[in-house]
C-alpha cells in the first residue's frame, strides 16, 4: 500500500514538473517575440544548436513595432 | 530594399519592414533561405542576406553557403551543422506557404498595410504608397 502511495506521489510531482518547464518555454517564447520587434533597428530572432531539430524564427525585421505602416517584402535570393 | 525609405520613413519610426522568404526557383532558392535564416539563429540575418544578393552570380552551393557564413563572421561550426540538419527549413517554408495562400505571383512582392506591389518599383511608388497607408492608419 505504501509502495502504491509513494508512486503516485512520484506520478503527480512528474506531472507538475513537466507543466511547469512547458509553461516556461512558452513564456521564453513569448518574451523572444515581443523583443524581436520591439525597438528601433534590425530585430531578429536567435536560437540555441542546443534546443529542438525544428526551432521557430520570427520573421526577419527592422523598424519600430509601432510604426503605423509595415512594408512586407517576400523576395527570392536567385 | 531602398536606403532612401530606410533613411526617410524607418528611422523615424513610421515604417517597419518585414522579410518573407518565396523561394520558387528550386533547390538554390530554397538552400539560400535556409541559410539566411540560419545567420538569423545567429543575429546576422541582414548581413548574410545582403551578402546573397552580392554574390547571386556564384550560385547557392552548400559549399558556397558555408562559405559566405565564414565571411560574414558566423560561427561557422554551428552555422554548418543547423543548416544541414534544415534546422531552420521550418521557417522558409511556413513563409512560402502562406505566400501561395496570398497568390504571390513572383518575386519581389511587396505589401505595404496590406497593399500589394509585384515587382520592382521606382522609388516614388514606394514614398506614394507609404504615405497613403500612413494617412488612412492615422484615419486621414
Amino acid at each position: 500500500m505504501l509502495l502504491i502511495l509513494v508512486a503516485l506521489v512520484a506520478m503527480v510531482l512528474a506531472g507538475c514538473d513537466a507543466a511547469g518547464s512547458g509553461s516556461s518555454s512558452q513564456a521564453s517564447e513569448e518574451r523572444a517575440s515581443q523583443s524581436a520587434g520591439s525597438s528601433g533597428q534590425k530585430a531578429e530572432d536567435t536560437g540555441s544548436s542546443e534546443q529542438a531539430t525544428e526551432v521557430r524564427l520570427g520573421h526577419p525585421s527592422f523598424g519600430s513595432a509601432e510604426a503605423p505602416v509595415v512594408l512586407t517584402e517576400y523576395g527570392d535570393y536567385q | 530594399m531602398e536606403p532612401e525609405l530606410i533613411e526617410k520613413y524607418v528611422k523615424e519610426g513610421t515604417l517597419r519592414i518585414e522579410w518573407r522568404d518565396f523561394p520558387y526557383r528550386g533547390e538554390e532558392s530554397v538552400n539560400a533561405a535556409v541559410a539566411a535564416r540560419t545567420a538569423q539563429a545567429q543575429g546576422k540575418f541582414w548581413e548574410y542576406h545582403d551578402m546573397l544578393y552580392y554574390n547571386q552570380s556564384s550560385g547557392f552551393s552548400d559549399e558556397n553557403l558555408i562559405a559566405l557564413a565564414r565571411e560574414a563572421g558566423l560561427d561557422t561550426k554551428r552555422f554548418e551543422s543547423d543548416y544541414k540538419s534544415a534546422r531552420y527549413g521550418g521557417a522558409v517554408q511556413a513563409d512560402f506557404q502562406k505566400a501561395q495562400n496570398l497568390g504571390v505571383p513572383g518575386t519581389p512582392t511587396f505589401f505595404i498595410n496590406g497593399k500589394v506591389l509585384v515587382g520592382f518599383q521606382p522609388l516614388e511608388v514606394f514614398e506614394k504608397a507609404i504615405e497613403d497607408a500612413r494617412r488612412e492608419a492615422e484615419g486621414g
